[in-house]
Parts: C-alpha cells; sequence; structure tokens
C-alpha cells in the first residue's frame, strides 16, 4: 500500500509538471486517498455552449468500493460539499447504475475500479468567472471501512470549444449508465406486497427487455428495508417478467412507511438501466393459481379421509361397521362386496355434486361450497333422515322405516336391497360431509371450482377416493372386522354416544333452518314431526313399560329444550341480519377507513361448521372481543345461511369461492387483507395491526 | 554439588518456563494485533449509553477491557460484533468487559435497531458523541478493536475485522488474565 501511495505521488507529481496547468483547467488534479485516487473533470462544451456536466472520477485500488445512492445493508454514499465555488449552481448527482456485492447474504450496491459521479451544472452567469471548489465525504471499504473527506476545486472553468474532447466522452460514458427514468412500466404500475408462508415479497411484473441479460433490481423504499436477491420468473406467454423480491426482517417493517410511499426500482440488463416509480399495494397470500393440481390433489385425497371422522359423518359410517359385529359369523365375501358399494356410493356422490356444480357453471351460476345447505328442502330432509336414525339408534322409533335407508338390525337376512343400503349409506355420509368444510377441504375446493371443468371432477374424485380410505380399509382386510369385540353391552352405549352425535348434529340442522325459512313453517314442521313421533310411540307394544316412558320423556324435554332456547335466542339476534351486505358492498366501509377505524368483516353461516369453531376459539373470545369492542375495530358480520348472489359475489371478488371469509380493512389496507380459513388470534392481530400500519408487528 | 545442580535446574526450568510464557503468540486470527507503545491518558476515555450518560474507561479498572469501535455502514464491524458477544458470554465479567461504541454520526436511531437486530446478549449499546472518542484515539479506519489492561493502559490495537471468538484470542487474552 505504501509502495502503491509512493508510486502514485511520484507518477502525478511527474505529470503535473510534464503538463502545464492550461491544459488541465478543467478538471483538477488527483488526489492520492491510499485506497485510490480521486479527481474533478468538467466538460468543457454542451448543447447550449454551458458547461453541463462536472464529473466526480474514481479510480479504486482493487477490493476496495465505494458506495451506491442506496449503499445497501452498509455503507453510505458520496456526499458533496460546497466550499468556496463561484458562478455555478450543483444539481444532484446523476447515480450510474451500480454493481451489487455480496458477503455471506448481505448485499451492499455501489462501485469498484473507475466510475465517473456526473453532476449536472448550471453557471450563473457566463460572463463572470467559474471556479469549483467543493469538499467530498465518502466511504471506502474494503475488510475495513474508511470515512473520507476530500476537498477538491478547479480554479477556473474554461468555455473553449473543443472538439475532440476526451472528458466529454468520459462523462457521456458514465452517463448512459444513469438509469432512464420510465413512466409507466406495466399496466397496473404497481408493487405487491405479499406475505406467505415463506415471509414477505415484493412482486411486481414487467415486459421482458428485448435482451435479457445479467438482470439485476435494486429496490429502494423510504423505510430502508433490505431484500434478498431478486427472482426472475419468465411468465408462461415469455414477454413478461415476474420478479420477486424477498424482504430481509419482514417482521420488522414499519408497514405504514411501506406502503403509503411509492418505491424506486432500478432495473439492470445489458448494462442499461430504467428507473421506475411504484405504488405498493397489500396483496393477500397467493392462493390457487401458484399452488400445483399434484399439492391439490394430494390434499384433496388426505381431505376426503378427514371428512370420515367428522362429527356427522362418523355415525354414519361406523353403524355400518357395527352392524357386520351383530352378525353370527363373517360372510368376507359379502362384506367385502358392501363396502365396495360403500364406496361406489361415496364417490358417485362426490361425482354427483361436481356435475352439479359444473352444470351450474355453464349457466354463469357460481354455486359455492355447501350450497345445498342453502336449500330449506333439503335441510328438512336431512334434518328428518338424521333425526330418525339417531332415534333408532336409542331404540325409541322402532318401527321399520324404508328398508332402503338405514341398514338396520335386519342385516341378517341378506339380499341384493344390502348393496343398495350400502350404496345410500355412502351418499349420506358425502351429503352429511360437506358443510364439515374442513380446512383442506376448504382449498381444494376453492382450487377446484376455480379451475376447469375436468379438474373439477378430478379432484372431486380424489376427494371421494379419500374418504373411500376408510371403507376400502375393510374391502381389503374384512378380516379386521372380527377382532372387534362383539356385541354385548359396550355395542349398545356406543350407539347412544354415535345416537348423541347424530342428535347433535340434528340440532345443528335445526339452527340453519331457524334462518332458512319463517317461523310458522318451522312450527308446522315441528308439529308434524312431533305427531309423528307420538304415532309411532303408540305403535310400539311396550309403550306403557317404565323405561320407555322415561326415555321418551328425556328426549322430549330435552328436545323442546333446545328448541325454547334456540328460538329464544335466535329471536334477540336476529335483527335485520341480512342488511350486512349492503354495508360490505356500498361505501360504508371506506368512510369506515378514512375516519381511521378497523373493519373486520365476517361472512358466515349457520351451516359452516368451520365459522363457528372460529367463533368459538377466536372471536368470541374474551380477548378478542376486547379488541373488537374497541372503538377503533368495526366488526361487520355478513350471514349466508340462505342462499344470495350479492355475498357469493363479494366472496367471489376474494377469489375463494366458499366460507369462512374474513377480511380485515383498514387505512394500509384499503382492499382488504384476506385471512386464512381458520382463524387464529395471532393472524388476526396481525392483520389488525398491519391495516393499522402499526410499527411493530411483535407486539401484541 | 547437591545445591549447585539443585540451583542449575531451578535456573534451568525457570528459564524455559519463562521461553515458553515470554509473551502473548500473536497468530492466526489476532496476528493483526500491534502492541501500543504510547502511554495511555485514560482519563479522557469515555463514552455515552442510550439514556446520555457519561460512562468513564476509569469505571473498568481492574478488568481488561476490550473496546470495539463500529458503525451501521461498516459491513466488516457488523460482522464481527457477534463474535464479540460470544467472547464476552464465555468469560468472567469481573475480570473482562467487552464494550462496542457506534460512531454513526447521524441517524442514531438506524444504528440502535440494526443493533437490536443483531440480538446481541451480552453488549450494550454505547455511543462516540461527535467524533469525540475516534479523534482522540486517532481512529480513522473501523473496524478497529482496542484492548486495555487492569490498569486502563491501552496493550495495543487491531485493525480490522477479527473472530473474537476464537482459541488465538482466548489464549492471548489469557495471558493477560492471568
Amino acid at each position: 500500500m505504501i509502495i502503491n501511495k509512493i508510486l502514485y505521488l511520484f507518477f502525478f507529481g511527474f505529470l503535473s509538471i510534464l503538463q502545464p496547468q492550461n491544459v488541465l483547467a478543467n478538471s483538477s488534479e488527483w488526489v492520492d486517498y491510499e485506497q485510490g485516487k480521486i479527481r474533478l473533470i468538467a466538460e468543457n462544451q454542451g448543447k447550449d455552449n454551458l458547461i453541463p456536466y462536472l464529473g466526480i472520477q474514481f479510480s479504486i485500488l482493487p477490493g476496495w468500493k465505494i458506495f451506491w445512492r442506496s449503499p445497501g445493508e452498509a455503507g453510505y454514499p458520496l456526499e458533496i460539499n460546497n466550499m468556496n465555488s463561484k458562478n455555478v449552481i450543483f444539481n444532484a448527482i446523476q447515480w450510474p447504475y451500480p454493481e451489487r456485492f455480496e458477503f455471506g447474504g448481505i448485499y451492499t450496491y455501489g462501485y469498484k475500479k473507475d466510475v465517473v459521479l456526473p453532476i449536472k451544472l448550471d453557471i450563473k452567469d457566463l460572463n463572470l468567472d467559474t471556479s469549483i471548489s467543493i469538499n467530498l465525504d465518502f466511504l471506502t471499504c474494503k475488510d475495513v471501512c474508511i470515512p473520507k473527506q476530500i476537498s477538491l476545486n478547479i480554479p477556473n472553468l474554461t468555455f473553449t470549444q473543443d472538439k475532440n474532447n476526451n472528458i466529454k466522452y468520459l462523462i457521456n460514458e458514465y452517463l448512459s449508465k444513469v438509469p432512464k427514468r420510465v413512466v409507466k412500466l406495466s399496466e397496473d404500475n404497481k408493487v405487491f406486497f405479499v406475505t406467505n408462508r415463506e415471509g414477505s415479497v415484493l412482486k411486481f411484473y414487467m415486459l421482458k427487455p428485448k435482451i435479457f441479460e445479467q438482470p439485476d433490481i435494486f429496490v429502494e423504499t423510504i423505510s430502508g428495508i433490505n431484500f434478498e436477491k431478486p427472482i426472475f420468473n419468465i411468465l408462461n406467454n415469455r414477454n413478461k417478467i415476474e420478479v420477486e423480491l424477498p424482504i430481509k426482517n419482514a417482521k420488522k417493517i414499519d408497514y405504514n412507511k411501506l406502503i403509503n410511499n411509492p418505491v424506486t426500482v432500478t432495473f439492470v440488463s445489458n448494462s442499461k438501466a430504467e428507473e421506475y416509480t411504484l405504488d405498493i399495494e397489500i396483496k393477500n397470500t397467493d392462493q390457487g393459481n401458484s399452488t400445483e393440481l399434484s399439492t391439490i390433489i394430494i390434499l384433496a385425497i388426505l381431505g376426503g379421509f378427514i371428512l370420515n371422522f367428522m362429527p356427522c359423518v362418523l355415525p354414519v359410517l361406523s353403524l355400518k361397521i357395527m352392524n357386520f359385529l351383530d352378525k353370527k359369523s363373517l360372510d368376507l365375501p359379502f362384506i367385502k362386496k358392501s363396502f365396495l358399494f360403500n364406496i361406489l356410493g361415496i364417490i358417485s356422490t362426490f361425482l354427483f355434486l361436481a356435475v352439479i356444480i359444473i352444470l351450474f357453471k355453464l349457466v354463469g351460476i357460481n354455486l359455492g361450497w355447501g350450497f345445498h345447505f342453502q336449500e330449506p328442502m333439503f335441510t328438512i330432509l336431512v334434518l328428518l333422515i338424521v333425526l330418525f336414525f339417531s332415534l333408532n339408534l336409542f331404540e325409541l322409533v322402532n318401527i321399520k322405516i324404508p328398508y332402503w335407508l338405514f341398514p338396520n338390525q335386519n342385516i341378517n337376512q341378506r339380499n341384493s336391497s344390502d348393496y343398495k343400503v350400502s350404496f345410500f349409506n355412502g351418499f349420506l355420509a358425502t351429503l352429511l360431509a360437506t358443510p364439515c368444510t374442513a380446512p383442506i377441504i376448504g382449498t381444494t375446493v376453492a382450487f377446484a371450482l376455480q379451475s376447469s371443468y375436468l379438474n373439477i371432477i378430478l379432484i372431486f374424485f380424489c376427494m371421494g377416493f379419500g374418504m373411500s380410505l376408510l371403507p376400502l380399509f375393510f374391502v381389503f382386510f374384512p378380516n379386521f372386522i372380527s377382532y372387534l369385540p362383539k356385541s354385548g353391552k359396550w355395542n349398545i352405549y356406543i350407539k347412544r354416544i354415535l345416537g348423541s352425535l347424530l342428535m347433535l348434529t340434528a340440532g345443528w340442522l335445526f339452527i340453519v333452518l331457524i334462518k332458512q325459512i319463517e317461523l310458522y313453517l318451522l312450527m308446522i314442521l315441528l308439529i308434524i314431526i312431533i305427531s309423528f313421533y307420538v304415532f309411532i310411540f303408540f305403535q310400539n307394544s311396550n309403550r306403557w313399560k317404565i323405561n320407555n316412558i322415561l326415555s321418551n320423556f328425556t328426549v322430549i324435554s330435552v328436545v323442546t329444550i333446545f328448541i325454547l332456547s334456540v328460538l329464544f335466542v335466535n329471536h334477540k339476534n336476529n335483527n335485520n341480519l341480512s342488511s350486512e351486505i349492503k354495508y360490505v358492498n356500498s361505501n360504508k366501509i371506506n368512510q369506515y377507513i378514512s375516519a381511521g377505524k378497523i373493519v373486520l368483516v365476517d361472512v358466515t353461516a349457520e351451516w359452516c361448521i368451520t365459522c363457528q369453531v372460529n367463533k368459538y376459539f377466536v372471536l368470541e373470545r374474551d380477548d378478542v372481543k376486547m379488541k373488537l369492542n374497541e372503538k377503533e375495530v368495526v366488526l361487520i358480520e355478513v350471514d349466508w345461511t340462505r342462499r344470495d348472489q350479492e355475498v357469493l359475489s363479494y366472496i367471489n371478488s376474494f377469489d375463494r369461492s366458499g366460507i369462512p371469509l374474513n377480511i380485515v380493512y383498514g387505512k394500509v389496507t384499503p382492499k382488504g387483507i384476506v385471512l386464512p380459513e381458520v382463524l387464529t388470534k395471532e393472524v388476526l392481530f396481525r392483520a389488525i395491526n398491519i391495516a393499522k400500519g402499526s410499527k411493530n408487528l411483535a407486539e401484541k | 554439588m547437591v545445591i549447585f545442580l539443585t540451583i542449575f535446574f531451578i535456573l534451568f526450568f525457570a528459564f524455559f518456563y519463562n521461553y515458553d510464557e515470554k509473551g502473548p503468540v500473536l497468530s492466526g486470527q489476532i496476528e493483526k494485533f500491534v502492541f501500543s507503545k504510547k502511554e495511555t491518558n485514560y482519563s479522557n476515555i469515555f463514552w455515552y449509553d442510550l439514556k446520555g450518560n457519561e460512562i468513564k474507561l476509569n469505571e473498568q479498572r481492574g478488568k481488561i477491557v476490550l473496546i470495539n469501535f463500529w458503525a451501521s455502514w461498516c459491513l466488516p464491524c457488523i460482522r464481527e460484533l457477534p463474535s464479540i458477544d460470544k467472547l464476552s458470554a464465555g468469560l468472567d465479567n469481573r475480570e473482562f468487559k467487552s464494550i462496542v461504541i457506534n460512531i454513526d454520526k447521524r441517524n442514531r436511531e438506524n444504528s440502535i435497531r440494526m443493533f437490536e437486530d443483531l440480538d446481541l446478549h451480552n453488549l450494550e449499546y454505547f455511543y462516540d458523541s461527535a467524533g469525540y472518542l475516534t479523534s482522540l484515539l486517532k481512529i480513522d479506519v473501523i473496524p478497529t478493536t482496542i484492548i486495555y489492561n487492569k490498569n486502563g493502559d491501552e496493550i495495543g490495537r487491531l485493525v480490522g475485522e477479527a473472530n473474537w471468538n476464537s482459541k488465538d484470542v482466548l489464549r492471548f487474552l489469557k495471558f493477560f488474565l492471568e
């Protein structure tokens, strides 16, 4: 280093002696600063015969670097302080595009070797003498960093015409590296802030330049966010590029600053650079289109399998298995066949649902998931079936219901209708499963509804297959049934438990029904059911036995108390429930937002189990309620128990086709943040904090 | 004769003993360490904590003190801070103390945020006000790390980055700790 220094000194000392001062009038002398040298150069002649550009010329020793206007994760840019310059005004430095330096995943941006930083000058009066005297403050780094302060001056700028001007050429070379301002980048001119499981990224789209070589992107935000290296994805249509910039330390971002200020993007390709100013928009977690069909299929199978264990489905299948326990000897081929028909029932029901959805889609109606529960007739039918099934298990209803409807004790006499029973069993299980939109099913169905008809069929088939896995087990290992204990007392208890589960399902269907039909219709229905029940009671030969009366009395009183309490509670809550959607679609949300409030929209329905789960575990917890009761958060509940095209189009506007759907609006997120289907307090609070533009997301 | 031999052996071992421990070994990570020749006027050495309290080197008397100068714009500095943190964790803080001093002249909030992001448990944020200490101690290159002995005199300094949580450094420090 010392040798270098001496060499420099010697060399430039020699030069300055050799060359008369007036030739170098439009440049300063080189100043050696140990890690490189620096001088000022000025253009002799511009278009208007002025001196348009001054250049700060660096010649940097190997390994050392100086920094760009945005230095990256460390460093600082050069700064000019005017000392005694005369007759001149300095404009901002025109920064040539930088180079990316990496060390262990940390990025800095700057220059090495040779660089000229051009500055446009304004000469106040051409007739006066002009001199430049400035002090430069910059940082140079290698394995250590050294702040430098260097004074440079050009005592007398000349304005002679000189056609063969090396300085002009040199400055122009670096001016061509200054990014060109492009006003409009693409149709939306936006950067999207996307949060997904891996973290947060900024994402934007641009047209692919003709020559796409050694591309790089530098993004400058007012909040000083640091990014990982950009990821360029050339999109299918070949002329668009998707740029992804993973954000470092995403948890510590000041979202308010980020969202409300545009970002500057410098795009470099093929040694040319462009600069855009883009607005940031918060975009929801990518869904659907980024998910591969193969993962969706796996999810569909898995989700289908889980459906077997939903409270409304479990009894249907368990009973089927238990029926075989009653048999004296196991007829394996029969069991196999019976389960095969069961599977057939499940899969054909799923396909049937898929066909209905496709048919409606063809007409232009987008049915959501669980759509059939929006039809009161369907709800009534299922309610009746479940209710009788349940009473049957309690052995309170002993009449022969149409044989194909329920498998019962008579299964010992086998005939062809056994297979019908199995088929219907699968059908019923599937229909009951649908409203239990398990989290996984929700995603797959949402994906299915948005994709091609073939995919809808495929995905529904996979869900059916998933749900069939349990009966399929018995097709392959029918012997397994013989390992279960023979029917006895435990059998009766299990039946009671399953009966209670079914009773709960019936109760839930009843609540759904209250929202769907008028009260007097419901009353008529209840009267019919009760009179039918009484009719059955008198059919029973044991009707006057104490046991029978007692259990009947229990059932009737429990049901009555349940109905009365539900009606009472519901009557209280039932004030203009259907009108909220008007709020959601009108300007109401905007009004709330501009008043500085946070709006939480909760689209829910009585038949949506996941919604109830969310309510129980999150929305109605005390600490959440406290937060929601704060003056700044407004909760709007939208009820979708009945079919409503307006609600559906609202749901569809978020690329969802089913519920639960929760959206948080705020000043920072006027388009809303969509929350995941299964809520957690953390997710909810985080979204509220983002919407608020809160500085620290870690705060609770 | 016996006495003579005994004296001889004692002298012999003493000689070799001293030879082994003649001085601290400057190798590996601490190779670039340069011993100080001048005497320090340690009473002038002070810095500030986040509350703006003045903290003097004098207060650390009786300890080996390592003072590291860093800045938010200095990548090598930021890289080596965690190793100083780990070094402090491994040594008895009644005998050894690490002080890291930020020398940012503007936007202190930024350097504080950076320091917090590093998540260092054994170091506190201190700063040098308006370049006082850097000019007093003639620090124009960072990272620079100065080590003071128990009397508050400068042992020497290392200019540049080092892995402070290394065997080389520990061996070096042990010499002064004992």
